[in-house]
């Protein structure tokens, strides 16, 4: 299985490789996006402005192009926004092309809208280029199923310009379901890849159902105080309310906000075969122990002879302390 | 403080502006000394000791690096180009190496942000001289000096926006740093109700929502063609249902001129009836002559088979009694189980499919607040959404959809697009949804994140609600988050424009 991780800067790029990562994503968000639409109708779900966690500029995804020629890391590039309207999806499109003539040809999208769009108007905007417009699908689309599977293919790629090479699970799948996916997925396209979350922001909330705020200006709302109450009046009790910190990071653990290394064997045996360590915005430092993390699991699970030996292993190398707890994958 | 420093990665690009000296409480000394490298800095923020720590500045030669590019961009030619570092007479740019570039004078243009106008401001500077050009492994950095007064005000405004940003998060261990950017009031976020029935019963919801049933009810008097609708979602509302007891738990007027029921959840696949209840409800309905919509959820890939045999009982149900029934789609692998059934299945795209932006916190939001205050959200982002797009919609149209169900949210965006008929749901929307119930998880194991797939559920949602603070007029129900529109609540008016737009059908979602 190889590693996915999240970068924020183009400067981070070195490190994240030197650190493991067998492939990269990361977001560009040119300044005419920025104009037009601020904050408020975000090209991808990172949605500031005050941290690192786009590219901003085409020189600087020229500079990155020539990193990657250097060092061999692929890049893909994120465009998944929940949705997009229909006076961005041509802008989107021309962004595309133009990226795909730097060498960026895989991207991440959400919005079947914007599958439809691509695959109709390929010609218009891809047929120059001696490459395929590779797709993944990122599970911020909504729920993954067998069928959905089957209507993607029948409907949003119809043109040999635009190709579906990955599908990316949500965050609340479980490994049965990824299998039984999986499987319908090789009816498909026999080569196609399949991403899995592994480390970071085990959100409370499934990604494709949030609709909700994630601004500079104000917290996640997942991150909004809350407290339990009883419906009905005569059963109150005096419940303290709860300052949530889902999302924030907890240093002391790796993927202290959400982990998934004890899975690696399940993901392995069904069919996965790229792992995402999320964390565009989260600092270069951080990610690169998450990511020397992960490689060190993956070493152990190519090592170890069952999946308890693998547990085992894995928890004194990696969490002699014990770990977080914030599991992605409950049994 | 410090742990958000590190994690964003911010120390670097203000230090250099400032000399910081972080300093840490010792003890046995009695008063604050400084760390001696970086290097403890960052081990020590790691380590997260709880022991008191501060930081000194001092005004050092001005030099910022690698600001976020969102906050400042710089075009050249044309083409935009990363800004490395600014200090108060020069700009260091960044080119890729093979870019044509030599020349020593040029023109450029800086971009930067004015965040709480929610606008960029542009400043162009003719004829800057390079002073300096270093090659890296990667890019070239070239170092311009800017002469201009103008470009100084810039300078100054983007790095104390910057850093007054940083120190707003730093300094904030709450919404604190919300209300300092936007007035959200942060000191009312402790205030709680203490029951949903406490929640239910405040003042302007209460009021609200009984102006807001009245004036259904109006509309319906004055549009008999009008829809009113009953939403059934929880067990609780299927048995009062069948014992004709609705009234207890919704606004009776809404009862009253309900001519269609929507039964299901449409966010929670365990709040779907079984099956022997789900046909008592079917023929109840039947035997009323009231119209039926079934909302679904998700569909769990491990759940297909059987939503599968649930469909095609249905769908036998209404062949054999000639009824048409309606069934709201919540996810595209669906449509797949509903071809060749729209001859008594109609179907509608639900909540969870038709996406739009809500939060109840848009009042707040800057670059939306001030359209959404004056009726002009139409005229931002936030007035479209997916439907919009006409591919999109022949896509929709081509799976059988005929129907939309719409919410009112806060804020007008366009409801209507093409010939499908568009449902308002109301009086609350839909902020949240997971698979893997947070009530659940918070019932069980006392953690909202301590998540899994749940079947067997016991329905910790008939006994508990997660309350939000109050003046969010928000609540944790089932799996999601839902808030209702005051907006709405306080000009219940509104409903008269959205029918005006196309909306036919009222769809009441709330019951005690």
């Amino acid at each position: 299985m190889k590693i996915v991780a999240g970068m924020g800067s183009i400067k981070d790029y070195e490190a994240l490789v030197k650190a493991g990562a067998d492939e990269i994503f990361c977001g560009y968000v040119p300044l005419s996006w920025n104009e037009t639409y601020g904050n408020l109708a975000p090209l991808n779900r990172r949605e500031v402005f005050f941290y690192h966690v786009q590219i901003g500029t085409i020189s600087d995804m020229v500079i990155l192009k020539d990193m990657i020629e250097a060092l061999h890391i692929p890049v893909t590039v994120a465009l998944n926004a929940l949705y997009y309207t229909q006076e961005q999806l041509p802008r989107i499109a021309e962004m595309m092309a133009q990226l795909m003539e730097i060498g960026f040809c895989d991207f991440i999208i959400a919005d079947v809208g914007l599958l439809l769009f691509l695959s109709h108007h390929a010609k218009t905007y891809f047929a120059g280029n001696k490459q395929v417009c590779r797709i993944h699908i990122s599970g911020e689309l909504g729920e993954w199923n067998s069928n959905t599977i089957k209507l993607l293919q029948k409907k949003c790629f119809t043109d040999e310009h635009v190709v579906c090479s990955r599908l990316i699970f949500h965050r609340k799948n479980t490994t049965a379901d990824m299998k039984s996916c999986i499987q319908t997925g090789k009816t498909w396209v026999p080569n196609l890849t399949y991403e899995a979350f592994v480390m970071n922001e085990l959100c409370h909330f499934t990604g494709g159902f949030c609709n909700s705020l994630h601004c500079d200006e104000m917290s996640h709302i997942c991150q909004l105080p809350y407290k339990k109450v009883p419906c009905n009046k005569a059963a109150c009790e005096n419940i303290p309310y709860v300052k949530e910190l889902c999302g924030e990071e907890t240093e002391e653990y790796i993927g202290g906000t959400g982990c998934g290394l004890c899975a690696l064997w399940q993901l392995q045996k069904v069919g996965i075969t790229h792992l995402k360590v999320v964390g565009r915005g989260k600092s270069v430092q951080g990610m690169t122990q998450d990511v020397q993390a992960l490689r060190q699991a993956l070493h152990i699970l190519a090592e170890a002879p069952d999946e308890q030996a693998y547990l085992t292993w894995m928890k004194q190398e990696l969490f002699p302390n014990g770990c977080s707890g914030n599991c992605y994958y409950v049994k | 403080m410090f742990a958000i420093l590190h994690k964003y990665n911010l120390i670097s690009s203000i230090s250099r502006k400032y000399q910081i000296y972080f300093v840490h409480y010792d003890n046995s000394h009695s008063h604050y000394v400084p760390f001696d490298t970086r290097t403890r800095i960052e081990n020590y923020i790691c380590s997260r000791k709880e022991e008191r720590y501060g930081m000194i500045m001092e005004e050092a030669d001005g030099v910022v690096s690698d600001m976020p590019s969102g906050l400042i961009t710089c075009v050249v030619s044309g083409e935009e180009v990363g800004i490395e570092a600014i200090a108060p007479q020069y700009i260091q740019l960044r080119f890729p190496k093979n870019s044509d570039r030599k020349a020593d004078k040029i023109d450029m243009t800086i971009c930067f942000l004015r965040f709480l106008e929610n606008r960029y401001e542009r400043l162009t500077c003719s004829a800057v001289t390079c002073v300096e050009e270093k090659t890296t492994t990667f890019y070239v950095l070239r170092t311009y000096h800017v002469e201009s007064e103008k470009y100084r005000k810039l300078y100054d405004f983007v790095i104390k926006q910057y850093y007054d940003y940083i120190m707003l998060k730093v300094q904030s261990c709450d919404q604190s740093f919300a209300e300092s950017l936007t007035g959200y009031p942060a000191k009312l976020d402790d205030v709680f109700a203490q029951s949903y029935e406490d929640w239910l019963q405040k003042d302007d919801r209460a009021k609200g929502m009984e102006r807001l049933a009245e004036k259904v009810k109006d509309l319906k008097r004055e549009m008999p063609h009008l829809e009113i609708v009953v939403s059934l979602e929880n067990r609780m509302l299927y048995q009062a249902f069948l014992e004709d007891t609705l009234s207890q738990h919704i606004d009776d007027r809404i009862v009253r001129n309900a001519t269609r029921y929507y039964i299901g959840n449409q966010f929670c696949h365990n709040l779907f009836p079984e099956k022997e209840l789900l046909f008592q409800m079917l023929e109840k309905a039947r035997m009323e002559r009231k119209q039926v919509t079934l909302a679904f959820s998700y569909l769990r890939e491990e759940l297909t088979e059987e939503t599968e045999s649930l469909i095609a009982d249905i769908y036998h149900w209404c062949h054999e009694k000639k009824m048409c029934v309606e069934i709201i789609v919540n996810d595209y692998g669906f449509f797949e189980i509903l071809e060749g059934k729209q001859d008594y299945l109609r179907l509608s795209l639900g909540t969870l499919l038709n996406k739009r932006r809500k939060d109840p916190r848009y009042a707040y939001k800057i670059g939306a607040s001030a359209y959404i205050a004056k009726g002009k959200s139409k005229e931002t982002a936030l007035g479209s959404n997916a439907l919009g797009q006409p591919l999109y919609q022949t896509f929709l149209s081509e799976l059988g959809i005929i129907r939309y169900e719409q919410e009112a949210c806060g804020y007008d965006y366009e409801v209507k697009y093409a010939e499908e008929q568009c449902s308002l749901h109301m009086p609350f929307y839909q902020t949240n949804t997971s698979q893997y119930c947070p009530l659940y998880a918070l019932c069980s194991h006392g953690d909202r994140g301590k998540q899994q797939f749940v079947k067997a559920c016991p329905c910790y949602c008939e006994q508990y609600i997660c309350a939000y603070p109050e003046h969010l007029h928000m609540v944790g129900k089932y799996n999601s988050l839902m808030a209702l529109d005051m907006r709405l609540l306080a000009t219940p008016e509104l409903l008269e424009s959205y029918v005006q737009q196309g909306i036919d059908r009222l769809v009441w979602n709330a019951a005690w």
